[in-house]
């Protein structure tokens, strides 16, 4: 128990040193951290360090929406679905805001509005194509995720196809397809933010419900929670939440699995510390991954999952390795 | 004797004379009585013409006296009449002359703002600021014949001050004409939003290495504190990338939003075929950072990007020159390749594996076709990846592969793959049996494949891949491996090309230009 405190008050600490990190880190060297106290204490900063601090804070905000929701959604699915691997990818979002994305090239709509419009619609009729295939299937764990990656797989098919039927119009959204928070719109991360909050609030009302199901399925049910429901609202909260950062941020991949594994390892596995400590460990990561991604290539960007399974893999693996050791 | 026999033939014969006569006389009476009575008719006519002449002269009489009263009047007034003439002739005589040399002044002001326009009008057809130019201009210049034709017609002062004013009018109108030439610029961009630039941009960034070669090309460089990676020429730009003049703002895939806001920009160029360009300008929107999208597609959309930075940055006329004489030079090519019996068909390679190439409505392609080649691919839109079985099916005569950043450095290793994929069919294309396959590389690379004020080279250096014999090479001339170090393309001066033949295309275009 000792080390679990001391845990949560590492993983906290190192969160709001990230978010000074990744205020005061960038490709612009005429803001650092001496720039972010002056603005701090309250000293009158010039418009261009002020432009850059704005666009940096709307980055880190991005960051940081993108990890918690893709953080909650993963956590939460992880319960419902009863399944370790899961994330919110897994009901197809983002072969579906892909899908969406290369819709709106092939229409020669590439203003970021339509951009976000299509990624949010593709995202979301991937996902209600994938709740009602599991429907008809008794929404059971695996219905979901059979479905799930079923259609997945189509809709990938359909990218490729679209990919390669493109040609080079395509390329300017690679940095989108792989995920990147580089050219995020505060309006988008605003709208993610009341998305992911709904799915936040949901999951810490329902987290006691939730809780139930690590003792398996009937024994939930005859503790009185309805399963069918429970797994119903989770999946599509977390699903609506995810749609909103998909379309703003692209597929961030390994944030979703890693984030609520991180927090699992420093509280345990009770779904209601668990949430609590999740909204700690997927920001942490992705406001991280951002930073390296700003900085390692500068001035290229790199998108963020080549960076999130860096910096996220290790973390995890040693949380495990020491874990194993403290038995 | 006379006997009675006789007698009453000579009483006969006088009693017939006098019945001629009584008849004749008879006759003249009657026609005496006749003309009596006509003449008497006449007397009486006469009678009553005489008392009209009574009339007639009293009548006359008394328009006399009125004629001679009102003749002095006129003269008086005529006299008046002449003395103020006399007094103003020699005002009116200056006022004419100074109204005609500024009529004709500003005729030749307003030929030369509307030849602008009409070759402005024609790179940038959609701009509305532009259209708005020349509807301005056509009312001048409607003005000015107006005023014309009042000055060959006027002749009293009045008159005369009543031109002096719309003439007056001309000008203002001239120097709101004027002032839409200056800033703030509204431009109507690729992506057909109105980008306003409220000054004449000092700081200016360019996200392509097409833009930055035309902001050098139009003398702007001064204005350019940041490129993209990419952007490599004119070499200046890789010193001043070193010594610190020039910021690299990352790749032009996706440029880096953090990197040019710190610049403190007021202009930035893109382009508009790459899709996060789109969602750079909408963020750099909120920092109050203009940013032009230049069209990129098609040989046209060159010319049109020339001339929408020049006006972005007020270098208009630098810009206009470029574009006339990469126009001149153009038509100056396809002049060398307008007798050539075939057309070669051509595949543009731009990548190896995957095989990219190159279709239509891309300014490749249409240099393709000036060139007097025939793009196998022309089916395909944009640049598109296609099987290297398409490359068998297409029997291309002549390939051509941009091997700028692929890696590759040697020509027989992009037939190898060929081979690797198709085996000996690959003998069966064309271009490959006759040893017509070509790799450009480096500067070749870079002409061919951006959008800048190069094309014109990069046509003569298609020209020469494809027709050696019009540029005086041989076939077996040019190496496969096409690079500046080892193939140098031929000068106009050594073609013999008189400037007599350059100064007539520059007239063909001309005619163009205003048809």
């Amino acid at each position: 128990m000792k080390h679990r405190k001391f845990f949560v008050c590492a993983l906290s600490g190192t969160f709001m040193l990230s978010v000074l990190l990744s205020l005061s880190l960038g490709s612009y060297r005429g803001v650092g951290a001496e720039e972010l106290f002056k603005m701090l204490l309250g000293e009158p900063l010039t418009p261009v360090e002020c432009a850059v601090l704005t666009r940096r804070s709307i980055r880190t905000l991005a960051a940081a929406v993108a990890g918690l929701g893709l953080g909650l959604s993963g956590a939460g699915l992880q319960y419902v679905l009863r399944n370790p691997l899961a994330d919110p990818y897994l009901l197809g979002l983002a072969s579906g805001a892909a899908l969406g994305v290369l819709i709106g090239v092939l229409i020669g709509r590439c203003d970021p509005y339509s951009l976000f419009t299509l990624a949010f619609a593709g995202a979301l009729a991937t996902f209600f194509l994938v709740f009602a295939l599991s429907m008809l299937a008794g929404m059971s764990a695996l219905a979901v995720i059979v479905t799930g990656i079923t259609v997945s797989y189509v809709v990938s098919a359909v990218n490729t196809v679209l990919v390669l039927a493109l040609g080079e119009k395509v390329y300017g959204t690679f940095l989108w397809l792989f995920g990147s928070v580089a050219y995020a719109l505060k309006e988008r991360v605003i709208q993610s933010i009341l998305l992911v909050s709904i799915a936040g609030c949901w999951l810490i009302i329902r987290s006691r419900a939730i809780n139930t199901l690590i003792l398996g399925e009937e024994v939930a049910s005859s503790l009185g929670v309805n399963v069918k429901s429970i797994r119903t609202e989770v999946v599509v909260l977390s699903a609506l939440a995810t749609a909103g950062i998909v379309a703003f941020a692209g597929p961030i991949g390994f944030l979703g699995l890693a984030a609520p594994w991180v927090a699992r390892l420093a509280v345990g596995s009770d779904f209601r510390r668990l949430v609590l400590m999740t909204m700690v460990s997927g920001p942490l990561i992705s406001i991280l991954s951002d930073v390296v991604a700003r900085v390692m290539l500068t001035p290229q960007e790199v998108p963020l999952t080549a960076v999130t399974s860096v910096v996220g893999a290790p973390v995890l693996l040693y949380l495990m390795i020491r874990r194993r050791v403290w038995g | 004797m006379v006997n009675s026999k006789s007698i009453w033939t000579a009483i006969a014969l006088l009693a017939l004379f006098l019945v001629g006569v009584g008849a004749f006389i008879a006759k003249l009476a009657a026609d005496y009585s006749k003309l009596s009575e006509d003449v008497s008719k006449s007397y009486k006519e006469i009678g009553e013409i005489r008392e009209m002449m009574g009339d007639v002269s009293s009548a006359v009489d008394e328009l006399n006296t009125i004629v001679k009263n009102e003749l002095g009047r006129v003269v008086e007034k005529l006299d008046e009449l002449t003395a103020a003439y006399s007094e103003h002739s020699q005002a009116i005589s200056g006022i004419r002359t100074e109204l005609i040399n500024l009529t004709s002044e500003l005729r030749t002001r307003v030929e030369e703002l509307r030849r602008e326009v009409e070759s402005l009008k024609q790179e940038s057809a959609k701009n509305e600021d532009l259209e708005l130019l020349a509807g301005k201009l056509k009312e001048v210049e409607d003005r000015v014949k107006r005023i014309e034709e009042k000055l060959s017609k006027a002749a009293s002062l009045e008159e005369l001050k009543a031109v002096r004013r719309s003439l007056d009018e001309v000008k203002r109108s001239l120097v709101e004409v004027e002032k839409l030439l200056e800033f703030p610029a509204t431009i109507v961009d690729a992506a057909r939003s109105l980008v306003v630039i409220p000054s004449r941009p000092s700081r200016i960034v360019s996200l392509a290495p097409s833009a930055t070669e035309i902001l050098f090309a139009i003398n702007a460089s001064t204005q350019l504190v940041g490129v993209d990676t990419f952007s490599n020429y004119p070499p200046d730009v890789e010193e001043m990338k070193i010594n610190g003049s020039l910021i690299d703002i990352g790749s032009g895939w996706y440029p880096n939003v953090e990197k040019i806001i710190g610049l403190n920009p007021d202009l930035v160029v893109g382009v508009e075929s790459i899709v996060s360009h789109r969602t750079v300008k909408e963020i750099l929107s909120r920092y109050g950072i203009p940013m032009l999208l230049l069209p990129d597609r098609t040989l046209e959309d060159v010319y049109k990007s020339i001339i929408i930075v020049g006006r972005a940055t007020g270098h208009l006329k630098e810009a206009l020159n470029v574009v006339n004489n990469l126009r001149s030079e153009i038509t100056l090519l396809r002049s060398l390749v307008s007798n050539v019996s075939t057309r070669p068909r051509t595949a543009l390679i731009v990548w190896l594996s995957p095989l990219w190439v190159t279709g239509n409505e891309t300014w490749m392609h249409d240099l393709l076709v000036l060139a007097q080649g025939q793009n196998v691919f022309s089916n395909i839109s944009g640049w598109s990846m296609v099987g290297p079985e398409a490359l068998l099916e297409a029997q291309p005569e002549v390939v051509i592969f941009t091997a700028g950043d692929t890696g590759i450095t040697n020509c027989s290793t992009v037939i190898s793959t060929f081979r690797d994929v198709l085996g000996e069919a690959v003998n069966k294309i064309p271009a490959v049996a006759n040893n017509r396959v070509y790799c450009v590389y480096e500067e070749y690379n870079d002409i061919l494949v951006r959008p800048s004020p190069r094309v014109a080279k990069a046509l003569k250096l298609l020209i020469a891949l494809i027709h050696p014999e019009v540029l005086g090479l041989k076939p077996d001339e040019i190496p496969n491996d096409v690079k500046p170090e080892t193939f140098e393309l031929p000068k106009y001066e050594d073609l013999g090309v008189e400037q007599s033949i350059r100064l007539r295309h520059l007239a063909v275009i001309t005619v163009k230009v205003h048809h």
